[in-house]
């Protein structure tokens, strides 16, 4: 009995050792099949802090009495989506703003001098007024109705309906801090110089056609656009972006250096393209997010539109989730995705200048390698079966190439007897792993071994 | 039998054809030929960021 207590807990301290060593190299931590279990606990403080999650969250304490009668306290979200207003009118909106004024100019509100047309307000203090023609409507607030949050700041809303198209975004510029238009279907190339500038956290936008400008959101956290070409992005003002939901945008703008040093939402952990109507290449170019921690994740998943090119460049991405037709991939200078998996859609691949990807899958119909040289940190190549892309993959500089990794490269090469020779560069220090059994596994099938 | 081939010092391998730069050495296929390579100096051509942010 004793003796199987001690296996019991040999092989419990085992499996907690081996756990501990999986979850330092995944911190890219050095650990090492010798370390012990106490030299892994002393390694442990070189794990970077795990962050917070970066997804921006309303106010615990922005909450409102419900319109629709309940005795819950509402988000101007929530009451967005249970609005029982809305299928009365053809565009609406709430904005969520602090009551740092005793009065609001609620047709100005609206951006215009020239407001005739009938719209409705309905404001969190129990006002409302319906089918206002005039160009202005000045309301008093009644401040006992207004919410505190957990910053001690009074909160107030305003819904506004109208059933003829808004060409200005109802922005109350200077107090807004969240938002969700949704005003202005079908209209192509408006100019959104008029956002809600300070304070504004939350800017959620449905239905737009175009953007040719975005200028002012300065503190701006969360962006969703749902369509829209948005190009001319006054981009050094996103600098506390976290999180962008970007759909059927026909032009994505974040690439350049204009802004260089400024910094192109230099917080964006997350940025996601669930479909892009027009473009059917998508390009990131890191120096619009140099000397920033920049984005994790690009999520591209979904992104059906793009069936040509990926480029990621100069980036510290930590993960990319491809568009299932992309064609091609290209990457420089890429510095912290660990791995990269590319699917089969995939012909064409550049890699050059890679620093800390350990795997990388090569799509199972891959035909070209125009570069894939300089990985540094490569430990596993995974390429298909029976693999005759042409270029050449030069592994010389993936000095930690694993052993089992460089067989199964050379198993699976295709068999080109009879054919013109082609040639892969693994690198002295990985020739110096195969005995000469294994060069001969590619040898005979007439690939020449660099 | 391996047909293997050492570069000079400081010398890589280039295939006369593809211009494909490979390392110092050389393990022909089966029925490649040494003919289709020449030595060349070794150059480093990973691309380096522009850090000019221009």
């Amino acid at each position: 009995m004793a003796t199987n207590k001690w296996l019991s807990d040999l092989r419990v301290l085992k499996s907690n050792t081996d756990t501990l060593r999986e979850h330092l190299r995944d911190g890219n931590v050095a650990a090492y099949d010798n370390d012990t279990l106490q030299t892994l606990i002393n390694k442990v403080p070189q794990l970077a802090p795990i962050e917070s999650s970066d997804k921006w969250q309303p106010d615990p304490l922005w909450k409102f009495p419900d319109p629709n009668g309940s005795d819950e306290l509402k988000t101007i979200r929530e009451i967005w989506d249970e609005d029982t207003v809305a299928s009365s009118y053809t565009y609406r909106s709430i904005c969520q703003i602090i009551g740092d004024y005793d009065t609001i100019d609620l047709k100005a509100g609206l951006g215009t001098t020239s407001r005739t047309n009938a719209d409705t307000f309905i404001l969190s203090d129990g006002t409302v007024y319906e089918n206002v023609t005039t160009n202005s409507l000045v309301h008093t607030w009644d401040k006992s109705k207004d919410i505190i949050d957990s910053k001690g700041r009074p909160m107030r809303y305003v819904r506004i309906y109208s059933n003829s198209a808004n060409y200005y975004i109802p922005h109350f510029q200077l107090t807004t801090i969240w938002c969700i238009f949704e005003m202005y279907k079908g209209i192509t190339n408006y100019s959104h110089n008029d956002v809600p500038r300070t304070p504004c956290e939350c800017l959620e936008v449905y239905g737009l056609n175009a953007v040719s400008s975005f200028a002012f959101p300065y503190a701006l956290k969360k962006l969703v656009f749902n369509n829209g070409k948005f190009s001319g992005v006054v981009q050094q003002q996103l600098k506390f972006l976290t999180e962008a939901e970007l759909n059927n945008i026909s032009v994505f703008n974040i690439s350049g250096n204009s802004n260089y040093g400024n910094g192109f939402n230099v917080h964006l952990k997350t940025l996601t393209l669930p479909s892009n109507s027009t473009n059917t290449s998508f390009s990131l170019d890191g120096y619009s997010l140099a000397y920033a921690p920049a984005i994790d994740i690009l999520d591209l998943s979904v992104n059906t539109s793009v069936t040509s090119g990926v480029t990621v460049k100069n980036s510290y991405i930590k993960k990319i989730l491809f568009p299932p037709n992309a064609t091609s991939f290209t990457t420089q200078q890429l510095y912290t995705c660990k791995e990269l998996v590319l699917p089969n859609s995939i012909t064409t691949v550049s890699i050059n200048g890679v620093h800390g990807t350990k795997k990388i899958v090569l799509s199972d119909n891959i035909i070209t390698i125009t570069a894939f040289q300089t990985v540094y940190e490569l430990e596993e190549l995974i390429i298909p079966f029976n693999y005759n892309a042409t270029g050449t993959i030069n592994l010389s500089s993936s000095t930690k190439m694993k052993h089992d990794s460089l067989v199964n490269i050379l198993e699976n090469l295709a068999d080109l007897t009879g054919q013109t020779a082609k040639t892969i560069t693994f690198g002295s220090t990985n020739l110096a792993k195969l005995t000469d059994e294994e060069k001969a596994i590619a040898t005979n099938k007439n690939w020449t071994l660099s | 039998m391996l047909n293997y081939h050492k570069a000079d010092e400081d010398k890589v391998w280039k295939h006369k054809v593809t211009n494909t730069i490979l390392s110092s050495e050389l393990y022909l296929g089966k029925e490649d030929s040494i003919e289709n390579y020449e030595q060349v100096e070794e150059v480093l051509d990973e691309q380096q960021p522009n850090d000019t942010g221009e």
